[in-house]
């Protein structure tokens, strides 16, 4: 609503089998990101404007794995997001990571809420 | 603003954990401010005092902590409109309540309160994130 954008909690969904991915949590999270980045790109936003990140796992001895993907994919890209890692012991659809994500943009404000397009 | 934190190395030695590079204890947003989870300080409590620390001293160094990093922000915990507790077990829900109550009235943040399976400190009883609603320039002198 207004300039704040959330997503639902996202799983390692294929989009083209909408299927979860192989690889377990690093594959997972890669996918999660991926599908991020396409959702970004469709709502004319950026990675900067991703302004809170939950992050639930139920493998989170490995979290090293997982921060590293994390930093692959917002070192660069501007300012971080907040964000908080808790460990869980389920997950829908038997997924070993799940994230949300609050984006702030204003940049279309002037265009009565309607989103830019990339 | 945005202050960078990174876990421990000593508390990533006890867990395959390497900590992220990088991600900010707090984040602004227009008048909101997002605040990554809080917990215990780990420097300024090793891992063996940590340890015997229980769920009251824990969730106030939380709070304490959100208070430190809101008023840097400009504001304050009043300034808190909407936190998520996250304990590692429901057994210790009285107590985090009893300290919890000595910050925040009724009529406080809207809360939500869910015990997880693991925490990112070994020894973490409860971490509490919360999003803060502070206009900047209301405090002219920050």
């Amino acid at each position: 609503m207004g300039p704040f954008v959330k997503t639902a909690g996202m799983v390692g969904l294929d989009p083209a089998t909408g299927q979860l991915v192989a690889g377990g949590a690093p594959g997972e999270f890669r996918q999660i990101l991926a599908n991020l980045g396409a959702l970004i790109t469709e709502n004319g936003l950026a990675w900067s404007d991703v302004m809170s990140a939950t992050l639930y796992t139920t493998v989170f001895h490995r979290f090293g794995e997982l921060n590293e993907i994390w930093d692959a994919a917002f070192s660069a890209t501007g300012p971080l997001p907040a964000r908080t890692a808790v460990g869980v012991s389920q997950l829908p659809l038997g997924a070993q990571i799940e994230a949300d994500f609050l984006f702030y943009s204003v940049a279309d404000e002037s265009a009565g809420g309607e989103r830019r397009t990339a | 603003m945005s202050k960078v934190v990174s876990i421990t190395p000593d508390a990533a030695a006890e867990r395959d954990t390497v900590p992220a590079k990088t991600f900010p204890q707090l984040r602004r947003a227009g008048p909101f401010v997002f605040v990554s989870a809080a917990g215990i300080d780990p420097a300024a409590a090793p891992r063996r005092g940590a340890a015997q620390r229980g769920i009251r001293e824990q969730t106030a160094a939380c709070i304490e902590q959100l208070r430190k990093l809101l008023t840097e922000a400009g504001g304050g915990i009043e300034n808190l409109v909407d936190v998520t507790s996250y304990l590692v077990t429901m057994n210790d829900f009285g107590g985090y309540n009893d300290i919890y109550s000595k910050y925040f009235s009724p009529d406080g943040p809207a809360r939500t309160t869910v015990a997880v399976h693991q925490l990112s400190h070994p020894d973490a009883l409860i971490e509490i994130r919360g999003t803060a609603y502070i206009v900047e320039n209301a405090h002219p002198s920050k």
